[in-house]
Parts: C-alpha cells; sequence; structure tokens
C-alpha cells in the first residue's frame, strides 16, 4: 500500500505542478482570475505536502474498521475539539457570512446565532447519550433498539442526502473560489481537490481526516484573528469606530445594523431559526467526529472545546464583515467598472486581507481558505464511505456477515466512488446557482436526522413504523419544498411565481417529520412496536453509564 | 461484561434513580435556558425589528440586536462551559459510585 501511495502523490505533485505552471498563463486570461499569488502556492504547497506526509504516516497505523471510521477512538478531546470546530467552519462561514454581513448587515447574524444556539443543545442532549451507543456513525444509535435493516436502509437516506448535497455546495464553492484565487481552471480546481480528498480518507481515514481538520482549525483561528488585530491597529484599537466607520460608508446607513435586509418578514426569520438550529444537530460529519474519542465525558468534553473555538471564531466574523465596509466599499481598488466587487460577493475577507497585509497576508489566508475546503470534503466524504459501507453494505445489505476487511475494502471504494461523483457533479453544476444546495443539506439534516436522533435517544414510545414514516416524510417534504421555492422553482427552473414562498422549508417539514414520529409510532400496535418500546430500558441505562461502550466499539 | 440482567436491575436501583433524576434535570434546566435565549432571540428579530435596530445605548452606535447576537455567542459558551464542569466534577463522580455499588465498575 505505501508504494501505491507514493507513486500517487508523486503522480499529484506533477499534476500539481503542471497546473502552476498553466495559472501562470492564465495571468492573461480572463478578467475575474486573480493574478497568481507566490505566497499563496508556496503556503499552500507546504498545507499539502505536511498533510501528504501526515496521511502517509496515518496510513500505517489504519488498519481495522475501528481505526479507518474513528481513529481508533483515541483522539484527545481538546485535540477532537478543535477537529470538530476545523470540521464545522467551513469555506462557507469564513467568506460567506461575513460577506452576507458587509452587503444585507444584520440578519446574516441569525446564522451565527443559529450555529451558537445548536452547540449547547449538541452537548446536553446528543454528546455523551451519542459516544455511549454508537460506533461510526450516528445510525448506530437509531438502530440500537429498532428494527436495524430498515433503519439503517432509511436513515442512510436521510445522511447521505444532507452529506451529498453538503459536498456539491462546497466543491463548487471550491472550484469558483480556487479559480479566483489561484487562477486554475474550474474543472482543474474541483479535479485537485477531490483528488486530495480521495488521497486523505481513503488512505489515511480518521486519523488523517482529524490532523486536516485540526492543523486547519488552527491555521484558521490564528488567521482570523491576524486580520481582526489589524483592523483594530487600524482604528487605534477602538471597538465603536470599527461600526462606526461602517455606518458612515455602507449606503443603508444605520439600517446595515438592523433587521429585515435579507430576510422580509417574520415566518422567514423563524424558517432560518428553527433551519439552523435543527439544521446544525444533524449534521452527520460534525456526530461523526464523537466517536473518535475514548468515552462520553471526553465527547462532551470535546463538545465544549469546540464550542469555545467557533464561539470566539463567530465574534471575528462579525468584527471583520462590518470592518470590511469601510475599507472596501467604494475602494477602486477592488470593484470593477460597474461598482461590483472584484472577483465576485464572497471576496470581501481576501480584498480585506490585501489591504490590511498586502500579499503575504492575503496569500496566507488563501491558501487557509484552500485548506479549509479540503477539511471540510473530507470529513464529508469519510462520513459517507461510513454510511456506505458500514450502515448499507456491512449491516443491512450483508447482515453483518462479512469480514472487517471487506467492510473496509468496500468504503475505500466508496471514498473513490464519492471523489468522482463529486467532480461530475462540480462539472454538471458549474453553472448553476447552487444556493439551494446547502439550505437542502441544512433543511433536510434539520428535518429528518435531527428529529429521529432525538426521539431515539429520549422518547421510549418510538417505534420502528414511526421512525420510518417520520425519516421519509421528513425527507420528501424538505427536499419537495425546497424544489416549490424560489431557490429552485425561479432561480433553477425559470418558472414565475414559486409555490412555497420559503427559502428554508424547515418551518413546515420539521414539524410535520416530528409529528409522524409522534403519530405513526403510538398507533403502532405490532410485534415490533413491543420489542423497540421494551428495549427502552437497555439503551437508557447503556447511554447514561456507558456501560458496554468497549464491546460495542469493539464489535 | 455484564449481562442484560445486570443492566435491567440497574434502572430499578434507586442509586442510579437518583443519578438519573438529578441530570435529567440539569440538561433540561440548561437546554430550556439555552432555547428560551434562542426564542427570543429570534422572535425579537421576527417581531420587533425596530427595537433590535436602534443603538442600545443612547452615546453608542451599535445597535441593540448586535449586542444580543454577541452576548448570545458568549452565552452559548458560558453555559456550556457550566454543565461541562459540572458534569465533569459532580455526574462522572456520581456515576462512578454508581456502577461500584452495584458491581458494574468495569475499572
Amino acid at each position: 500500500m505505501r508504494n501505491n501511495l507514493s507513486s500517487i502523490v508523486l503522480m499529484f505533485f506533477c499534476s500539481g505542478f503542471s497546473s502552476f505552471v498553466r495559472a501562470a498563463d492564465a495571468l492573461t486570461g480572463p478578467v475575474e482570475k486573480q493574478p497568481v499569488n507566490v505566497t499563496a502556492i508556496i503556503m499552500f504547497l507546504l498545507f499539502v505536502s505536511s498533510t501528504l506526509i501526515i496521511t502517509w504516516w496515518a496510513a500505517k497505523r489504519t488498519h481495522s474498521r475501528k481505526e479507518f471510521y474513528a481513529a481508533g477512538g483515541g483522539i484527545p478531546a481538546w485535540q477532537n475539539g478543535i477537529a470538530i470546530s476545523g470540521d464545522f467552519m467551513s469555506a462557507a462561514t469564513f467568506l460567506g457570512i461575513s460577506s452576507a454581513l458587509y452587503f444585507n448587515g444584520f440578519d446574516a447574524l441569525t446564522l451565527v446565532v443559529g450555529a451558537l444556539g445548536s452547540w449547547p443543545i449538541i452537548l446536553f442532549l446528543i454528546s455523551e447519550r451519542l459516544r455511549n451507543l454508537g460506533r461510526y456513525t450516528f445510525i448506530d444509535v437509531l438502530s440500537y433498539r429498532l428494527d436495524e435493516r430498515p433503519i439503517r436502509l432509511v436513515a442512510s437516506l436521510g445522511s447521505l442526502s444532507v452529506l451529498i448535497f453538503y459536498l456539491i455546495a462546497q466543491l463548487v464553492g471550491a472550484g469558483k473560489l480556487i479559480q479566483l484565487l489561484f487562477g486554475l481552471d474550474y474543472i482543474i480546481a474541483v479535479s485537485c481537490v477531490s483528488t486530495l480528498m480521495i488521497l486523505y480518507v481513503s488512505f489515511g481515514g480518521m486519523l488523517a481526516t482529524t490532523w486536516v481538520q485540526f492543523i486547519k482549525a488552527i491555521l484558521l483561528v490564528f488567521g482570523g484573528t491576524a486580520i481582526v488585530f489589524l483592523l483594530f491597529q487600524n482604528v487605534d484599537f477602538r471597538l465603536e469606530e470599527i461600526f462606526r466607520r461602517a455606518i458612515e460608508t455602507h449606503p443603508k446607513g444605520t439600517e446595515l445594523f438592523a433587521p429585515r435586509g435579507w430576510l422580509k418578514d417574520p415566518i422567514s426569520v423563524i424558517s432560518v431559526g428553527l433551519t439552523a438550529l435543527l439544521g446544525f444537530i444533524g449534521l452527520p460529519h460534525i456526530l461523526m467526529r464523537l466517536f473518535t474519542v475514548k468515552n462520553a465525558r471526553e465527547a462532551r468534553k470535546s463538545a465544549f472545546y469546540a464550542i469555545s473555538i467557533i464561539g470566539y471564531f463567530n465574534i471575528l466574523i462579525i468584527i471583520i464583515g462590518f470592518g470590511a465596509v469601510s475599507l472596501i466599499m467604494f475602494n477602486p481598488d477592488y470593484q470593477d467598472a460597474s461598482g461590483a466587487l472584484l472577483g465576485g460577493r464572497n471576496m470581501v475577507v481576501l480584498h480585506l486581507t490585501h489591504i490590511l497585509g498586502g500579499d503575504i497576508l492575503l496569500g496566507f489566508i488563501s491558501a487557509v481558505t484552500f485548506a479549509t475546503i479540503l477539511a471540510v470534503v473530507s470529513g464529508l466524504t469519510l462520513a459517507a464511505a461510513a454510511t456506505i459501507a458500514h450502515d448499507l453494505y456491512a449491516l443491512t445489505l450483508k447482515r453483518g456477515n462479512t469480514t472487517e476487511k471487506e467492510e473496509m475494502r468496500v468504503s475505500r471504494y466508496a471514498v473513490i466512488g464519492i471523489g468522482i461523483l463529486g467532480i461530475l457533479f462540480g462539472i454538471a453544476f458549474e453553472k448553476q446557482n447552487v444556493a439551494f444546495v446547502t439550505n437542502m443539506a441544512l433543511a433536510v439534516a434539520g428535518s429528518v436526522n435531527a428529529p429521529i436522533l432525538l426521539a431515539a435517544m429520549y422518547w421510549r414510545g418510538l417505534t420502528t413504523r414511526g421512525a420510518i414514516a417520520g425519516c421519509l416524510i421528513g425527507l420528501i417534504s424538505s427536499v419537495g419544498l425546497i424544489i416549490l421555492s424560489p431557490l429552485v422553482w425561479v432561480n433553477v427552473l425559470g418558472l414565475e411565481d414559486p409555490v412555497f414562498p420559503y427559502v428554508y422549508p424547515t418551518v413546515v417539514s420539521a414539524p410535520l417529520a416530528f409529528f409522524a414520529l409522534w403519530f405513526f409510532s403510538v398507533t403502532d400496535r405490532s410485534k415490533r412496536a413491543d420489542i423497540d418500546r421494551a428495549g427502552y430500558d437497555e439503551q437508557l441505562v447503556r447511554s447514561e453509564t456507558g456501560l458496554g461502550i468497549a464491546e460495542a466499539s469493539e464489535h | 461484561m455484564q449481562s442484560k440482567d445486570d443492566i435491567l436491575k440497574l434502572i430499578h436501583s434507586s442509586a442510579f434513580q437518583k443519578m438519573m433524576k438529578t441530570k435529567n434535570r440539569m440538561v433540561f434546566c440548561f437546554s430550556l435556558l439555552t432555547l428560551i435565549a434562542y426564542c427570543l432571540f429570534f422572535i425579537a428579530i421576527a417581531w420587533l425589528p425596530d427595537w433590535m435596530g436602534e443603538p442600545m445605548f443612547s452615546a453608542g452606535i451599535v445597535s441593540t440586536g448586535i449586542w444580543l447576537a454577541i452576548f448570545s455567542v458568549i452565552f452559548a459558551v458560558f453555559i456550556s462551559g457550566i454543565y461541562t464542569w459540572w458534569a465533569n466534577k459532580y455526574f462522572d463522580k456520581e456515576l462512578q459510585q454508581v456502577l461500584q455499588e452495584a458491581g458494574l465498575n468495569e475499572e
């Protein structure tokens, strides 16, 4: 395997260098591409080579299924906490929320508060029980007392939809961003990300993924802190001054700090709140990270470390988003002839970095942004591969009659398959408006994964039939309503007047899912339902005490 | 290794029930507090946009909404810290005691 790996590493580097050579030619290419930044490329190569060395090291330590999916369950809590935050803080958070603050003002804070509202709930209600009951995926927890095969099958649908939607959104965003930052072609950019992701995950499994996320989180927090420090230095360390200048520059004036810039009516606001709260709880790749620690106590501690870092970083984002206004808006260096932001709306942070720290800091932040995308897609791919190989192949299709070796082989094939699928989707969606894909991921996570996970852990009455009905109704209603919403109905299909007026369907689909979970459980008189309910006592004791956790993780 | 019977016995033991009562109360109160703060923030954006948009302090410029958003971030970190501290210091200890009394201690 080592020989394989090194030849692939070599291949990648050759193709990587040749595309950089081509990138240099792109200087004269289309206007929207950025000039090649040497610091960015050096930083990026440094990151890629060090993470590939880590992958090589991790590959030697990844032999068993437990090592592949959960890094052997031996990651220290503080390190896992940092890696969780690295998995959670995507490029969408860093670039997207800061530019939404810059353009639309206050309303983008709903997503900041949304993320910080769901994390304490993950800590209090989910982290400990999840760790005690599960092995590799959150679906393990659902099938603890419910009928294993149908539950795994249906829950995998929800889990995989979230992961694939999220992956498409990340890859399309990544392709465009790298095109801008490094002057690479879109297709080469997407292929680069997918290839690296396949290498990290298929060889290094969870151990390599953890390290990639860990390093990236530290770089991102360091970079964000540097930007904020320079912003403060610019105004002699007076916080108010940053906000005052933003209002004085922005055409919205004081409206910049008031609601209704983007969310025009109360129902939209409530829907965003509900989507963020439930959606961030139900992200399978984040939940999966809680299995990499020894026990419930470590899982709880890692959730707390993650919250602290995410909270700190989100406060930085608020300052960066508003701080960018006075420096960039109306600055002719960063607008094109029509007055639009150079390189597109998501470039706010990068332009700000350039003003404050010149080419060197811009290069650093560009490389960190690239690392961020890599770390998040790796986490997504690993979670999807675990669902395919563990939940679907080994335990549903083969009913558990498979060897560890075979399951790992399937999961590696799954990683490669997802990587190739990612490239194809990335190319197919290049010219599409992909805003709906992120919404779909969050809406499905909030309408399928979160309701069923909470019900399985805390409600004795849940039965297999109720869980399946809840999953399916949550999935169909959330995906269906997004297709009927302005994001797909108008923006993608080009039809007039959306059937469903809100961009987030969770305000309807999550209550529907909860209702279906409840209704089809309480009316369930089958024999299986008695087994499901009777299993709750044992599940409760195990979930709180962690008894049997060792057997579970060795299984 | 524990049998299913050992585990089911635990659920009827008064020590386990007492521990769960405290734990459930803590988890319930902390979750409720978080959700109340969260709901209030979103209700205020939905139905009190003007109040949220005005400066919080008469001399200042930053709106109530932004202060509340920053406050809710700090609140989330703070309340998580308290829970984690409590669970590390008290719950884990009590759990070990319950398991020891039931003869189920794994260590």
